[in-house]
């Protein structure tokens, strides 16, 4: 399966041979991988094969041992820590945890990045913030704090606060892991949601195939820390990389 | 093949020099964020605060019995030599110079360091860290910055502090067992004390305030492995913290003289 298209897609992020080691373990084994703009992109694969690690690199929490991460036009390598603090507000994460800041509420999650730069008023962030907690369907949550939601709730905050900054990507580690199949289904539909009304590139890592179909324009598969599979969700299906078909086969049973 | 000790005893040697290196990596960017204090007046005295009150009692009944002790000995010593009106001059002085920065170091390092490790650590593992990154904030200017300013500020005001309790737990003895009021105590204590005590003092009380800083920060933010990861960087901590504040008292002292 290869990447296919008649028209030549401009790409929102592209790793080019991509390496990353931790001691003698080689995670990343030369990832060649092009994220075309505004489609949402995702990720599966066993885990610890390396896709998170993937993930960090794309919003430079982890730099690569060699190889390159272009990000919006930019090498993340070769970009000095105050253009990197800027680029990585392009570039918004929703972790596996959510990542709340436990002291403060909802409304001041939300509104971190932006009260931080100081840019708009505290009566334009406030009207930011509801607009984006509207968005997730979260209105009125405002003076919460983390501690009082459900794991559903806090993820779709985490979105909120992500889209607070107004990014050109957004990327979702394992955003399902740890909900519910309702509250799984409902994660799927915010971030179909978000493509739609915002037109955002979105990248998704998951272990989660019924997600990856759900939302995925496209779907790559990590295996020994490279791109064994790439293509549209109905061609991944029909691979014949035997990895890929093991990889169906055991998810199906596992959610049986 | 296995590692001889010299192999060992030199990855030792390498990671600790390492590790000093990122701590004065991470004090230089401490100081150069300290050029933004006037943006988050806020964060900052919400720091000073939580190192003041955390601190007051503990410090007063530490200072006011390490005053008591002093003046004990120290009384008991020089009525050998008929020298007892010495006593105000000693005491102030060991206070000052001594016992005040590096009790309420070691202080600040065991009740104020360790809840910043202790925080910074569980941020660090819930990936609350990553995600300053990730939303364009510098975790050395939202985080560290406020506890640096908050730990160097705030320990040369509690020494101060703790000097003035100190001395007053040393009158209570001199009125106590050498016949000394405590109007003619205070004035031969103001009296011996220079203006190189002092500063020695105030030194030490920065000096101390940084390192328990840097080393708390330092050990929060690099925490790894859930909630043992988070107990390790606290005890590391405080160990490290203490370690650094003895080895730093010798040579500020060896620098005064």
């Amino acid at each position: 399966m290869t990447e296919q298209s008649t028209q030549q897609p401009t790409y929102d992020i592209e790793a080019r041979d991509l390496r990353k080691s931790f001691g003698d373990h080689e995670v990343l084994r030369g990832v060649n991988l092009k994220v075309p703009k505004g489609k949402t992109f995702v990720l599966v694969g066993p885990s610890g094969c390396g896709k998170s690690v993937f993930l960090k690199h794309i919003v430079a929490l982890l730099t690569p041992d060699s190889g390159g991460m272009i990000v919006l036009g930019k090498n993340i390598a070769e970009l000095p820590p105050a253009e990197l603090l800027e680029l990585r507000r392009h570039v918004g994460m929703v972790f596996q945890s959510s990542a709340l800041l436990n002291s403060l509420t909802v409304e001041e999650n939300v509104a971190l990045g932006l009260a931080e730069f100081k840019e708009k008023s505290p009566e334009q962030i406030h009207q930011i913030v509801n607009e984006k907690l509207a968005l997730v369907e979260m209105s009125d949550t405002n003076r919460l704090l983390p501690e009082e939601l459900s794991g559903g709730m806090r993820k779709r905050v985490a979105v909120a606060r992500t889209l607070a900054l107004g990014p050109e990507i957004i990327l979702f580690d394992e955003p399902t892991v740890g909900l519910d199949p309702l509250l799984s289904t409902n994660v799927d539909e915010l971030i179909l949601g978000l493509k739609k009304k915002i037109g955002c590139t979105n990248v998704v890592v998951t272990h989660d195939l019924i997600t990856a179909f759900r939302v995925a324009d496209q779907i790559g598969m990590f295996h020994d820390g490279a791109v064994t599979a790439l293509g549209t969700p109905e061609e991944f299906r029909n691979s014949a990389e035997p990895v890929v078909q093991e990889f169906i086969a055991r998810n199906r049973q596992w959610k049986i | 093949m296995m590692p001889t000790l010299v192999d060992r005893l030199g990855l030792r040697l390498f990671g600790a020099c390492e590790e000093a290196g990122n701590m004065l990596v991470l004090l230089v960017q401490s100081l150069r964020e300290c050029g933004r204090i006037a943006e988050h007046p806020r964060r900052i005295f919400v720091q000073m605060k939580s190192i003041g009150n955390d601190t007051l009692f503990i410090a007063s009944a530490i200072s006011l019995f390490i005053g008591m002790t002093l003046a004990l000995y120290g009384g008991y010593t020089l009525r050998q030599f008929q020298f007892t009106e010495a006593l105000p001059s000693l005491v102030a002085n060991s206070i000052v110079k001594e016992m005040a920065p590096v009790i309420t170091a070691l202080l600040l390092a065991g009740r104020i360091g360790a809840a910043i490790a202790a925080e910074l650590g569980t941020m660090r593992v819930n990936e609350e860290i990553d995600a300053l990154y990730t939303l364009g904030i510098s975790p050395i200017r939202y985080l560290a910055m406020p506890r640096f300013v908050g730990c160097v500020t705030m320990l040369p005001v509690l020494v101060v502090y703790a000097s003035i309790v100190g001395m007053f737990g040393g009158a209570i003895i001199a009125a106590a067992y050498y016949e000394m009021t405590f109007g003619v105590y205070f004035k031969a204590a103001f009296k011996s004390l220079d203006m190189s005590a002092v500063s020695e003092g105030m030194l030490k009380a920065l000096i101390f305030g940084a390192i328990v800083a840097v080393v708390s920060i330092h050990r929060g933010l690099s925490a790894r492995g859930g909630a043992e990861g988070v107990g390790r960087a606290i005890t590391s901590c405080v160990v490290t913290s203490f370690i650094w504040i003895i080895i730093g008292d010798y040579f500020v002292t060896r620098f005064m003289m």
